[in-house]
């Protein structure tokens, strides 16, 4: 049957959108059959939760905490791609930094997200830059490694076309050096995004008054599933959103010179 | 050898002197020093074409990069006549691989090492053109064979003005008719731009042809051992019989001259 459908020439499934389209159907209609066969509140159908999704989003409410969650994932990543960059850069290029901190970049590595949570409320108290800093801290040793090889793959030849002809430290280090570091910083910043958002989530469940990751615990005491579908869903279509309209065209410009 | 050595015009103002006593480089297996030139002596008046020859390992690049001040670090010196020294002179530089920036258009791998002032900008694009690469200004170095790569590099070489432009072996590993061609083309830019070039080759057929003077070396620590003038008339043919007696001459005068021993 699928075979059929797939071949159909008024369905054109060639087509990249068509076939994402197609895969995303395939996910709503497995959803509603299922939760039509439980029939049980632990699993709402897409119908119910979209209701709900539209009487949040109506009411405000959803926007303001969606609002905030990405606010907060906003400034913990742009600390983290910034702190792990520049150490990584360090890092990578100086044998004597790299000795120095990577032991301590392996301890806040294998360090779990929860234990540094923790730690940050207690040590700086429930506010916001004990969130911030606690979710910027979980990231920067991921950044760090990516950003680490990349240093240590950068063409020292290129570099030396700088030397030879004098170009001034800030330009080598602006157009020699970075642009071979991009695609590692996108990789980072990728991984990045996905990452920190989770772990914002959690942040806020423990130690903050709004936000998803409030809702979601406050939805999870009232045994509310439909509602923690909503506000998941949200987020993830905000996050989509961004991966769409902001991440791949930065990196489709600069990836320009490798596709031609 | 000693009195070619001594022949330098008076008064001329801007000949290069070198005068290396010893470049030690540090062995890294064992931490001993060895040295990679010592005692050489050579002077070239500006705008001349000279032409350094060698055998393997014979202390080529480090004398390059001396000479472009990359490494500053020698017994001896190195200078113009007015004293000032290669960190202070604009110096166009041709490696053996094109070098380009992958992510940067022909346009802006030839900018990119200047001020991009809108004269400079101008003299990129002209020496572009004169590369006969107009049609490819936009084009990223991907799209474009290794022979024109090799021409945006000696665009960029020119650039800057250099005062002295430092050639590496710019044209091993292309095939006959595209190197003739560059060569060409760079005698071109050199002849308008009068700067005076140090080109390092193992080809002696290419070094006769295109320079005023050869160089040889020796085998490490590395001198000068033989200093050679090339009086023939410019533009030359390559299939000029002149320059096939001269490096005949040469190699029956000094058979071993190439693996660096007179």
């Amino acid at each position: 049957m699928f075979n059929k459908i797939l071949k159909n020439k008024y369905i054109y499934m060639g087509h990249p959108i068509n076939m994402r389209i197609f895969s995303f159907v395939i996910l709503l209609l497995v959803w509603q059959v299922t939760s039509f066969l439980i029939k049980s509140d632990v699993l709402p159908s897409p119908k119910t939760v979209f209701i709900i999704f539209l009487n949040e989003i109506i009411n405000g409410e959803m926007l303001y905490h969606l609002g905030v969650t990405l606010w907060r994932v906003i400034l913990a990543f742009t600390i983290a791609m910034l702190v792990g960059t520049g150490l990584g850069i360090a890092m990578g290029s100086k044998k004597n930094v790299n000795i120095m901190l990577d032991g301590w970049h392996i301890l806040l590595l294998n360090t779990p997200a929860l234990v540094i949570i923790i730690l940050c409320y207690v040590w700086f108290g429930l506010n916001e830059i004990a969130a911030i800093t606690a979710v910027a801290l979980n990231k920067i040793p991921n950044v760090l490694v990516t950003i680490r090889e990349g240093t240590r793959a950068i063409d020292r030849k290129i570099l030396q076309v700088a030397d030879v002809f004098k170009v001034n430290y800030k330009k080598k280090f602006i157009s020699f050096f970075l642009p071979q570091l991009y695609p590692f910083i996108m990789a980072a910043a990728r991984g990045g995004i996905s990452l920190i958002w989770k772990i914002v989530l959690v942040v806020e469940l423990l130690g903050r008054s709004d936000g998803i990751g409030f809702k979601l615990n406050e939805f999870f005491n009232l045994f509310d599933i439909a509602s923690i579908f909503a506000y998941t869903l949200s987020f993830v279509a905000v996050m989509i959103f961004v991966e769409y309209a902001i991440v791949s065209p930065i990196e489709r410009r600069l990836n320009k010179w490798r596709t031609v | 050898m000693e009195n070619s050595l001594n022949e330098k015009p008076l008064n001329a103002p801007h000949n290069l002197l070198v005068d290396i006593r010893e470049k030690k480089y540090e062995n890294k297996n064992n931490s001993s020093h060895n040295s990679a030139i010592k005692g050489m002596q050579f002077d070239v008046p500006q705008g001349q074409f000279c032409c350094l020859v060698g055998p393997s390992g014979c202390g080529k690049t480090t004398l390059l990069n001396l000479l472009s001040g990359l490494d500053e670090n020698l017994n001896g010196s190195i200078k113009y006549q007015d004293n000032s020294i290669p960190k202070d002179w604009p110096i166009g530089y041709m490696f053996q691989e094109p070098r380009l920036m992958p992510w940067l258009t022909v346009r802006q791998n030839v900018t990119i090492v200047t001020q991009q002032t809108p004269e400079e900008n101008k003299l990129s694009e002209s020496l572009i053109n004169e590369m006969g690469l107009n049609k490819y200004m936009n084009s990223f170095p991907s799209e474009l064979s290794g022979g024109m790569q090799r021409r945006v590099a000696i665009a960029r070489a020119f650039v800057n003005k250099p005062k002295i432009l430092l050639l590496d072996e710019p044209f091993i590993s292309l095939d006959e008719t595209v190197g003739n061609l560059l060569r060409q083309m760079l005698l071109k830019l050199w002849e308008n731009q009068k700067t005076t070039v140090i080109f390092v080759t193992h080809d002696l057929r290419e070094a006769i042809y295109m320079s005023d003077r050869i160089l040889f070396l020796s085998k490490g620590p590395s001198k000068v051992i033989h200093d050679f003038k090339i009086n023939v008339s410019r533009p030359r043919e390559l299939s000029d019989k002149k320059l096939d007696i001269l490096r005949t001459e040469l190699i029956s005068n000094h058979p071993d001259i190439l693996s660096g021993k007179i």
